[in-house]
């Protein structure tokens, strides 16, 4: 096992490597860069630039160097922990990351676990009363809220939870609160507004495990092994728990993994819509002005997040599934 | 991806919102789109008057102040105040001090705008003393002296004096590395220093439409010396100021300096300002600002404005959850990036949610125009735009009531492309010029150049029987372009001329639009008030590069360049080059009305922009507890927004003051 996750993890490294020349490649590829929306901003306000000017912008931010030079600067920061400067927002990446990856990482989680504590009991239900209104029901509802853009719902829940509850529009507070040191009030009041976007993220998400865990559950309960039980005289629900569920969230624990960068980015678009401080907007909007450090920044961390989640899946899953494990 | 969802975001409120109320503003503009004068106070075209003048003596401060007053923290206000102070009439009636009002991120500047040492008048011809006394041209245009009044101070106290102005042109206009371009008009110029109050700007060439700066972005123009010479490096260390930069995680001095300049970046360090507000407190979702209490200006009753207290800003991504807020009654005061198609919404629940909805026109001679590329690579294409007759058939063949009524409710004014009616430069048949709906005579322009439709399919084909394929590439933002381009290509279509559309990102935009590779593009056409027009002619005279300016684009980088790059224009194109030469260095009014008037003659026959429908209608959301705003105003870039119409006299009304 352990020579295996060794293995494993000295496979990242080139894989790490060739994702950070493509990644680099793919946001220089679009015409224009930085200094084009620095130079829009420039003409805004009436100020003629000569090519000087743009010679000298493109100096003072590096652009005129060899391509490889410029990604061995930057991935060279990467290494020891430097993401590089934002040239839009004229701070470092670090900064501008961490301050959102706290928000982020809690409104995703929650949305995961709203999924899973809906998903998952509905999905064996459905399973074991199968073809019954529950099922029927459950699996329209599911699909609706699959079917549903999330930007949309969240418009209109946004627009009922102001209509009926008062709750004021956007954001993760209200205004009396946002300014306000970390009080009990405080996260009453976060958790008042962080019920919109947790609903918004985990309905979208809730169909696939549903269903998912249904057909894995059916795919088992036809089961010789079952029937013996059965017979054995085993108890119907403690024999479901104790064995045909065990191997029905092995699908689950093999996606478990891409959790991971699902956690940074997933929530761009609801985020976006909802005003909400997380990750998702940041990415969208520097990838938009070719903000080369901060998009770059961020695609190798989710690639990363990405590889160490499968790794990850990879061991829970022989874990939990001995027949997997190696030797 | 990101616009196509937004868009079924806006058409999701538009439903829930549902038909569109009635206006009732009590002054209505004319068929022109023009705002009568009787819009505002009369006060306000002229000079503000000081306390001396209206016999003046006790001013009051917000009670906010009165404890650190108290305390000794602050000197009384009558000290602060300058010797003379200066008086501004509300629209309505004398505030009350106090109040936090509530504004977007992007729409801070709509209550606290960056200032200067003049103002643009409501009208947006006029060029006011603000926070300077006057303004003398002498020597041709070349010499411009400026008095300040005595007494002025920045935020923190400190009086506001020539040397602000003289080290915001030397130290940083003229640092190649703050400012790698000097802006042209300060090409060469330099300040002489008479005394703290009293200075002049010589410049080696006329520059009388500097002024117009100074009233537009007049806060770009000077800096707080005293302060920021602790962060430059011809005051102090430069060791020190990267070691400083490298602990705020900021990438070097010339960052740091910029940080610290600005205020409204997200490092505080209490940098003085002359607007009416400061940055006391700032995260990445919101901030906050406090009153300024240095701020030059009172009220008739000798209140010290502003009369509100605190603003607080929050940031909010997308313009439909802005359109959302607003309409809620959650923001104070709110205009910037509305729509027009936005104002059902806003008047639909303006009596449930406490706001009102003012209908601003914008001063945009075109809310979009249209550009042919005449300087294009392809000779077949170049000859084809060149030629005046197909200019004035396609702008013939525009139906603009039918935009009218289907973009604005039949609340714009189609007219042609041109300066707006309030405008020194307007002349009635400008607007008129090539404006008639005429199939008939587009038609017959058309078979004119020998546009044929050879093949029978409907379209014509060019001049060689070969088909005519042409696409304009455009982006969104600002004006309803969208809803206009699909109406009026499909207008084109009928008289056989087949446009087909692409949507293409910012930085494409500006790529291909100032590389002159395209084949038409719009834009909306800003710089047609008395205050930018003379500056910055785009639209009209080959004299700019840009993302916006496809039409002249190689002339114009002949023009830019000395001759050097480019193409060298025709003789008619030199004679609209030498007539903005002449406006720009002519210290003679009447002489720079008529020169701009040749410009926009040139304009009316020649057609180089086709505009559609100007003096578009804008909703600006006011809570009703705000008072003292006009119903009346300009909505734009050329006006700051709010800036003429004196938003520091805006009061929030005791009963729902804030905290």
């Amino acid at each position: 096992m352990l020579n295996y996750i060794i293995r494993r993890l000295m496979i990242m490294i080139p894989t790490l490597a060739v994702i950070s020349v493509l990644v680099f490649v793919i946001i220089q590829l679009p015409p224009g860069d930085i200094i084009t929306s620095q130079l829009i901003l420039l003409q805004q306000q009436g100020i003629d630039v000569s090519r000087e000017a743009i010679e000298a912008m493109r100096v003072r931010y590096h652009l005129d160097d060899p391509l490889y030079i410029q990604y061995l600067r930057w991935i060279g920061g990467f290494l020891v922990g430097d993401l590089g400067y934002s040239v839009q927002h004229g701070q470092s990446v670090n900064n501008l990351i961490w301050e959102r990856l706290g928000y982020t990482l809690l409104l995703t989680s929650t949305a995961t676990l709203f999924t899973w504590l809906i998903a998952f009991p509905i999905g064996v239900i459905s399973a074991l009363r199968q073809y019954t209104l529950f099922d029927y029901v459950s699996t329209v509802l599911a699909l609706l809220g699959l079917a549903t853009p999330s930007f949309l719902l969240a418009l209109i829940l946004m627009y009922l939870g102001y209509a009926w509850f008062g709750i004021p529009i956007g954001g993760l507070f209200s205004p009396e609160y946002a300014a306000a040191e970390w009080s009990l009030g405080k996260v009453g009041d976060l958790l008042k507004h962080l019920w919109i976007p947790a609903v918004v993220l985990g309905t979208a998400g809730m169909a696939g495990l549903m269903r998912v865990m249904r057909a894995n559950l059916l795919d088992e309960l036809g089961k010789p092994y079952v029937q013996t039980a059965l017979a054995k005289g085993l108890h119907p629900t403690r024999l479901v728990i104790k064995y045909p569920m065990r191997i029905a969230v092995n699908p689950f624990i093999s996606t478990v993994g891409w959790l991971l960068p699902h956690l940074v980015s997933g929530s761009a678009i609801t985020s976006i819509v909802l005003s909400l401080p997380t990750t998702g907007p940041l990415l969208l909007e520097s990838l938009r002005n070719q903000d080369m450090y901060l998009a770059g920044s961020f695609l190798m961390m989710l690639s990363a997040l990405t590889v160490v989640g499968t790794l990850l899946s990879d061991i829970l899953l022989a874990i939990v599934d001995p027949r997997i494990r190696y030797e | 991806m990101s616009e196509r969802r937004s868009a079924g975001a806006v058409i999701l409120l538009a439903c829930l919102a549902g038909a569109a109320g009635s206006s009732q503003a009590p002054v209505q503009p004319g068929t022109d789109g023009d705002i009568p004068r009787s819009a505002w106070p009369e006060s306000w075209f002229h000079p503000p008057q000081t306390a001396s003048q209206i016999s003046l003596t006790v001013f009051t401060q917000s009670p906010m102040l009165d404890a650190a007053v108290a305390a000794g923290e602050l000197p009384p206000v009558e000290e602060r105040l300058p010797e003379d102070p200066i008086v501004i009439e509300p629209y309505d009636r004398i505030g009350v001090h106090g109040g936090t009002a509530t504004l977007f991120e992007g729409g801070m500047t709509l209550l606290n705008p960056p200032g200067g040492g003049f103002r643009v008048g409501p009208q947006l011809q006029l060029n006011k003393p603000n926070y300077a006394e006057s303004a003398q041209f002498s020597d041709g245009g070349r010499t411009l002296t400026i008095r300040l009044r005595e007494g002025v101070k920045w935020s923190d106290g400190h009086p506001l004096t020539a040397d602000d102005f003289e080290f915001d042109l030397v130290h940083i206009k003229f640092n190649n590395q703050l400012t790698p371009v000097v802006p042209p008009m300060l090409q060469g110029a330099r300040i002489e220093k008479h005394d703290p109050n009293r200075f002049s700007y010589h410049f080696p060439e006329p520059q009388p439409l500097f002024l117009k700066k100074l009233a537009h972005s007049g806060y770009n123009y000077l800096s707080p010396a005293h302060f920021l010479k602790g962060y430059h490096p011809a005051f102090t260390d430069e060791a020190e100021l990267t070691r400083t930069a490298e602990e705020l995680g900021v990438q070097d001095w010339r960052k740091l300096f910029e940080v610290v300049k600005n205020t409204g970046d997200q490092l505080v360090f209490h940098t003085p300002v002359m607007s009416a507000f400061m940055v006391i407190d700032r995260s990445s979702t919101r901030s906050r600002l406090q009153r300024n209490p240095y701020y030059p200006f009172v009220d008739p009753a000798g209140n010290q404005l502003p009369y509100i207290d605190y603003l607080e800003t929050q940031k909010v991504d997308t313009r439909e959850i802005k359109a959302a807020k607003a309409s809620t009654g959650q923001i104070t005061f709110s205009g910037r990036q509305f729509v027009t198609a936005d104002i059902p919404l806003f008047k639909r629940f303006e009596g449930r949610n406490g706001y009102r909805t003012y209908i601003w026109p914008r001063p945009y001679g075109a809310d979009v125009f249209f550009q042919f590329n005449q300087t294009h690579p392809d000779v077949r294409m170049r000859t084809l735009y060149q030629d005046v007759r197909f200019r004035r058939a396609m702008s013939l063949a525009i139906d603009r009531d039918e935009v009218n009524e289907i973009v604005y409710q039949g609340h714009g004014v189609p007219r042609q492309m041109t300066v707006v009616p309030s405008s020194r430069y307007f002349e009635p048949e400008f607007a008129r010029a090539y404006a008639d709906y005429d199939t008939a005579a587009a038609n017959r322009l058309l078979d004119e150049i020998g546009l044929i439709d050879v093949d029978g399919d409907g379209m014509r084909e060019g001049t060689d029987g070969e088909p005519l394929s042409m696409t304009l590439e455009y982006v969104l933002g600002e004006t309803p372009k969208q809803e206009t381009v699909e109406l009026v290509t499909a207008h084109w279509r009928e008289v056989g001329v087949q446009v087909n559309r692409r949507l293409i990102s910012g930085s494409l935009q500006a790529t291909r639009c100032s590389a002159g590779l395209m084949d038409m593009t719009i834009w909306h056409g800003d710089r047609n008030a008395d205050i930018l027009f003379p500056i910055e002619p785009f639209w009209y005279v080959p004299m700019n590069l840009g993302q916006a300016t496809l039409l002249f684009s190689r002339w114009a980088r002949w023009y830019l360049s000395a001759g050097e790059k480019g193409w060298e224009p025709p003789a008619h194109m030199k004679e609209l080059i030498a007539w903005w030469e002449e406006l720009r260095r002519t210290d003679d009014l009447e002489e720079r009305i008529a020169m701009g008037k040749q410009i926009l003659r040139s304009q009316a026959e020649n057609v180089w922009s086709i505009g559609v429908v100007g003096l578009g209608p804008h909703p600006v959301v006011a809570k009703n507890e705000l008072k003292n705003v006009p119903p009346m105003g300009y909505w734009g870039w050329d006006s700051w927004w709010s800036w003429p119409y004196y938003p520091e006299t805006w009061y929030l009304e005791p009963a729902a003051k804030g905290a």
